[in-house]
């Protein structure tokens, strides 16, 4: 009976202390959210974002309120919250965005396309003036 | 400085538009053959500014230009610097079709209305000087005084914001005003042909 009773009151511990994670993005920076229970938030906890190699992407640390914010860098990536106490989870997290890098890209496309544009607007009103 | 889509009332939109187009129309029907391509290039200067963040704090706001367009074009700064917010819209989302006729107005007019100030002959380097930094700061901060007039305009609910854009561009005026006053007297050296309306 004591020994049962030494279980429940472990389990329940350890269930106290599992520590949960909960992740999204905007496409520019990965919001994450760790936390043991309703209330008990993982303070000041380190956050590492890894790619598919285990290799670590980003780094933070979360608030008072268990939220810390990465630069989003990948599609697909493994999140690690490491707590004191050996207290630690990874989850993997899967996105629907695609990095801001590729947008970036796309903007000089944009301004090469207007430039293009700008000027041969120009060259039109040049031939059309000359007749 | 560029006002987007969806804010501004119908009878504002529909005014802006039809003083802008009525400039454009005369810039156009004056507009000579041979000042096309540099009516062009300062449209993609124009263009470009915008992209051009300073940062100011947790902030950055972008270079104008339109003092010194204005000051080498005159009112053909109102083609140069309507296609460039056309395609601004069109392209990236800054302000927008309907906003183009008030945009243009509120950016191309101050750029006319410095062209003419520069025509003000002074002797003394100095007081030049401060003629050329004034064609800077002066035409953002006519262009903020219209886009904040423009945005009182819509109604009590936008003097807020119409006080906070006049104040944001204050930044920005003083450093337009240092660029323009080094740029005309860079021009001035080297290319003095350009200024054939104003300085001449």
């Amino acid at each position: 009976m004591r020994i049962f009773l030494l279980s429940i009151i472990m389990i329940s511990s350890v269930f106290a202390h599992r520590l949960y994670i909960l992740a999204d993005d905007d496409g520019k920076n990965l919001h994450v959210k760790a936390y043991y229970t309703k209330s008990s938030f993982c303070q000041n906890c380190e956050v590492n974002a890894l790619d598919k190699d285990g290799k670590v992407i980003a780094s933070g640390k979360t608030d008072e309120k268990g939220e810390a914010t990465l630069p989003f860098k990948t599609k697909n990536m493994d999140i690690e919250v490491i707590a004191s106490m050996g207290h630690k989870n990874k989850v993997s997290y899967e996105s629907e965005n695609d990095p801001l890098t590729e947008d970036k890209n796309l903007d000089y496309k944009k301004i090469l396309l207007a430039f293009g544009i700008l000027f041969g607007i120009f060259f039109l009103l040049k031939v059309f003036k000359k007749r | 400085m560029h006002i987007s889509e969806g804010v501004l009332n119908p009878e504002i939109l529909i005014g802006g538009a039809v003083i802008s187009t009525a400039f454009v129309a005369y810039a156009l029907k004056t507009l000579k053959n041979e000042e096309i391509p540099l009516v062009a290039v300062f449209s993609a200067l124009f263009f470009i500014g915008s992209f051009i963040h300073v940062p100011i704090g947790p902030a950055s706001i972008h270079l104008v230009l339109n003092g010194i367009i204005g000051a080498i074009l005159g009112i053909r700064a109102f083609l140069a610097i309507g296609v460039a917010l056309l395609l601004q819209g069109v392209l990236f989302g800054f302000g927008g079709i309907t906003t183009l006729g008030v945009n243009t107005l509120n950016i191309a007019l101050p750029g006319v209305i410095v062209y003419y100030l520069l025509k003000v002959k002074f002797d003394n380097i100095l007081l030049n000087n401060i003629k050329y930094f004034f064609v800077g700061f002066g035409s953002v901060a006519l262009s903020a005084l219209m886009l904040s007039l423009t945005l009182a305009l819509n109604g009590e609910a936008f003097y807020d914001v119409a006080r906070l854009a006049f104040v944001s561009n204050v930044p920005i005026m003083a450093i337009e005003g240092i660029i323009t006053m080094f740029a005309i007297n860079f021009l001035q050296k080297v290319y003095p042909k350009v200024f054939r309306g104003s300085l001449a």
